[in-house]
C-alpha cells in the first residue's frame, strides 16, 4: 500500500516535472514543421493577395490595385467576339469547363465505385487481388500513364477507334474533338435540334470527355477501398435484424447498407470535389498539344481549359500576367472552400452517423 | 456484414467484376506490349494486339535516348523522394510526438494551425511558393533580400522542402502516437526516460503500420508529381521522372513503343512497391480516409 502510494506520488511528481519541462521541449519539435507549413502554406495566402493587386511578369512591375479582379469578373465573365457580339468571357468559360468536368468524374466515380465495393464485398473467390487490380491505377496515376491513354486514343492509330470500328460506331477525333460529345451523339443518332445550340453550354466536349474517361479510370481504385472500409464497419447484427424481417437482399441494401455509408459517400463526395476542381496534370499531358500550334494546354478551342489550367497558363505558359493568375487562385480557393461549405450544409444533414 | 450467399447471382456478379478488371488493367497491358513494338507497327491501324516482331530494343533506346540518359532522370527523382519521404518522416515524428504528448504553450492552437493549413489548395500556395524559391535569401546567389540569383529555383532542395512538413501526416502520426497505451507514458515518466529516448525506443516500434503509411504515400506524391517540380526546374539534369515524360512526349511524337517503353520503366518502381506493400497502401488508405 505505501509501496503504491509513493508510486503515484512519484508519477505525480514526474508528471508535473514532464508539464513544466517540456514547455520548452514541446515547441522545439513542432518547430520545423510550424517553419515550413508558415513559409510553404500560410504565408502564401497574404503573399497571393500581395501579388493580385499588382501588374507582374518575373517581378512586380506596377501596383494596379483592384485592376485584375476587375478583369476577372467583367472582361472574364463577358466580353465580345471578333463582330463585336457579347460572348462567354475566359473565366466564365473554365468555370464551365471545370463544372463539366467536376459533375462528369465526381458521381460516375462514387456510384460506380460503390457497386463495385459492394460486390467485391460478397463471398467471392479472389477477392484479394481483384482489390488489388482495382486499386491499382489509382497509385499508378501519373504522367507515364497519362500517356497510355494518349496513344489509345489517338485519332489515327489508337485502339479506340478501332473498336468504334468494330461495333459499328462512327471513328471519332477525341482529344482533337472540340464538339460537345451530345452533338456528336444526337448528330450520329439522327436526332436534329440542338445542332445550333452554343457549344459552351452544350455540355462536355469530346476532348473533356476522354480526360473525364481517364479520370474516373484513375480515381475509382481510392473510392472502392474507402467504401470497403466503411462496409466492413457496418455491424452485421443489423443485417440480420432485417433479414429476420424478412427483408431482401435489395431492401437491405436500399434501406441499411447505403443510408449506413452516408458518411463515406459524404466524405468522398467533399473530397472528390476538391480534386476535381484542382485536376491538372492529366489534362495538361493530354491537352498540350492539341491547342492553337503553341504547345498549350487547354485545347481543342479551350474546351479542356479548366480553372487550374487557366491558371496555369496565365502565371506560367504566357507568364506574363501572374497578378491576374493569383487574383484567378484566390478566387479559386473562394469557390472550394463555399462548395465544401454547401456540401456540409446539403449533404451534412441527411447523413447518418452511427 | 452483409455478406450472404449469392446463389444464381454469383457467375453474373463475378463476371461483372472481372470485366472491371479487365478495364482498369487494360492501358498496363497495352503499355507493355506497345512497348514491344516498333515505330512502324505501332502506328498501324487496325493495331496489332501482340507485338508481330517483338522490339526490345526500345527500352535500350528510350533509357539512352535523353540527353543525360533516362538514368539520370531516375536518380533524381530517387534523391527527391527518399529524401523527400525521410524528411517528411522526421519532421511529423517530432512535430506530431509533441502535438500528442507533450505540454506547452499554444499547443491546441498550433494544431488548429496545422490542421487548418491542409485546406489550403496548392492552386494558391503555387504562385507565391514559386516566387518564394526563386527569391530565397542568400541562396543560389541571392541576396539577403532575395534579388541577385536564382534562389532555390532548379535545386532539389526547390522540390523537397515546400512539402516536408505535410499537415496530414501530422496529424495522423498524432492519431497513432495516441493511441499508444497510456501505461507506457506513465511508465516512462517514473523510469525517468521521457523525450526523445522514449520516442525512439518505445513509441515508433509500436505505430510502425502509421509510419510505414506515411512513408508510402510520400514516396509515391513524390514520385507522381508533375506540376511543381515541372516550374521549379528549367535543366533536365535536374528533372524527375515524371517531368522526363513531358520530354519523351515531345521528342518522340509518334514512337509510341519507345515512348511505352520510358512509361513502363518509369511506373515499374510504383507497381513494384504496389505489390508488395499493398496491404499496408490500403490499410493506409482506410484509415486516413474516414477513421482517421
Amino acid at each position: 500500500m505505501a509501496l503504491a502510494d509513493t508510486a503515484t506520488a512519484r508519477a505525480q511528481r514526474f508528471r508535473r516535472e514532464a508539464r513544466r519541462t517540456s514547455g520548452w521541449a514541446g515547441l522545439i519539435y513542432v518547430l520545423p514543421a510550424l517553419i515550413i507549413l508558415v513559409i510553404f502554406e500560410v504565408w502564401p495566402i497574404a503573399f497571393a493577395i500581395w501579388i493580385s493587386l499588382w501588374k507582374w511578369d518575373v517581378g512586380p512591375l506596377s501596383f494596379v490595385g483592384l485592376a485584375n479582379y476587375e478583369r476577372l469578373f467583367v472582361e472574364g465573365f463577358v466580353t465580345v467576339d471578333y463582330d463585336d457580339k457579347p460572348a462567354v468571357g475566359e473565366v466564365a468559360r473554365s468555370l464551365l469547363v471545370t463544372v463539366y468536368y467536376t459533375i462528369g468524374v465526381v458521381p460516375v466515380t462514387i456510384v460506380l465505385a460503390f457497386l463495385i465495393a459492394y460486390l467485391l464485398f460478397q463471398p467471392i473467390s479472389n477477392r484479394g487481388i481483384l482489390r488489388t487490380i482495382y486499386f491499382l491505377p489509382y497509385v499508378t496515376a501519373s504522367v507515364a500513364i497519362t500517356l497510355v491513354f494518349g496513344w489509345i486514343f489517338n485519332p489515327r492509330v489508337g485502339v479506340a477507334n478501332w473498336t468504334m470500328e468494330l461495333v459499328g460506331l462512327p471513328a471519332q477525333t477525341w482529344l482533337e474533338d472540340p464538339i460537345p460529345v451530345a452533338k456528336r451523339v444526337l448528330a450520329w443518332a439522327g436526332v436534329a435540334g440542338i445542332g445550333d445550340w452554343p457549344n459552351n453550354f452544350a455540355g462536355p466536349s469530346v476532348a473533356l470527355f476522354v480526360i473525364i474517361l481517364f479520370s474516373i479510370w484513375s480515381s475509382l481504385g481510392y473510392n472502392v477501398v474507402i467504401y470497403l472500409a466503411g462496409l466492413t464497419d457496418i455491424p452485421s447484427e443489423l443485417y440480420e435484424a432485417g433479414r429476420i424481417d424478412g427483408a431482401t437482399g435489395w431492401q437491405l441494401m436500399r434501406h441499411v447498407t447505403w443510408p449506413l455509408l452516408s458518411p463515406t459517400t459524404f466524405f468522398l463526395s467533399i473530397v472528390n470535389t476538391i480534386s476535381a476542381f484542382q485536376a491538372f496534370s492529366p489534362i495538361y499531358t493530354l491537352t498540350r498539344n492539341t491547342g492553337m500550334g503553341r504547345g498549350e494546354a487547354g485545347g481543342p478551342l479551350d474546351t479542356t481549359l479548366t480553372i487550374t489550367v487557366y491558371i496555369f497558363r496565365n502565371f506560367y505558359e504566357r507568364a506574363n500576367s501572374v497578378g491576374y493568375a493569383a487574383a484567378v487562385s484566390l478566387v479559386l480557393f473562394a469557390i472550394i472552400l463555399a462548395l465544401t461549405l454547401i456540401q456540409f450544409r446539403i449533404i451534412g444533414r441527411k447523413v447518418h452517423y452511427q | 456484414m452483409i455478406r450472404r450467399d449469392l446463389g444464381r447471382w454469383a457467375p453474373i456478379v463475378y463476371a461483372l467484376l472481372v470485366l472491371g478488371a479487365a478495364i482498369a488493367l487494360f492501358p498496363f497491358a497495352w503499355m507493355v506490349l506497345g512497348s514491344f513494338k516498333d515505330v512502324r507497327e505501332s502506328n498501324l491501324f487496325p493495331p496489332t494486339i501482340l507485338p508481330r516482331v517483338w522490339h526490345p530494343a526500345n527500352y535500350v533506346e528510350a533509357w539512352t535516348k535523353p540527353p543525360s540518359t533516362l538514368g539520370r532522370y531516375f536518380l533524381n527523382s530517387l534523391i527527391v523522394s527518399l529524401v523527400g519521404t525521410f524528411g517528411q518522416l522526421i519532421v511529423g515524428i517530432l512535430a506530431a510526438y509533441a502535438f500528442a504528448r507533450l505540454r506547452f504553450k499554444g499547443r491546441d492552437i498550433l494544431f488548429v494551425l496545422v490542421l487548418t493549413s491542409t485546406m489550403v489548395p496548392g492552386e494558391v500556395t503555387l504562385i507565391p511558393n514559386f516566387i518564394t524559391i526563386r527569391r530565397f535569401p542568400l541562396m543560389g546567389g541571392n541576396d539577403l533580400f532575395g534579388n541577385g540569383g536564382s534562389g532555390l529555383y532548379d535545386t532539389y532542395t526547390a522540390m523537397i522542402l515546400p512539402f516536408l512538413a505535410g499537415a496530414f501526416n501530422i496529424f495522423l502520426l498524432r492519431q497513432a502516437f495516441l493511441r499508444v497505451p497510456n501505461e507506457y507514458w506513465e511508465a516512462a515518466q517514473l523510469d525517468g526516460s521521457g523525450g526523445l529516448g522514449f520516442l525512439w525506443r518505445i513509441v515508433l516500434p509500436l505505430t510502425v503500420p502509421a509510419l510505414f503509411t506515411v512513408a508510402l504515400f510520400g514516396f509515391l506524391s513524390r514520385w507522381n508529381a508533375l506540376l511543381w517540380p515541372l516550374i521549379v526546374t528549367r535543366s533536365e539534369s535536374m528533372r524527375p521522372v515524371q517531368v522526363a515524360m513531358i520530354y519523351y512526349q515531345n521528342e518522340y511524337l509518334t514512337d509510341f513503343g519507345l515512348v511505352m517503353a520510358a512509361s513502363f520503366m518509369v511506373t515499374l518502381p510504383i507497381i513494384l512497391i504496389f505489390v508488395f506493400a499493398q496491404k499496408q497502401f490500403i490499410a493506409g488508405i482506410s484509415s486516413v480516409g474516414l477513421k482517421g
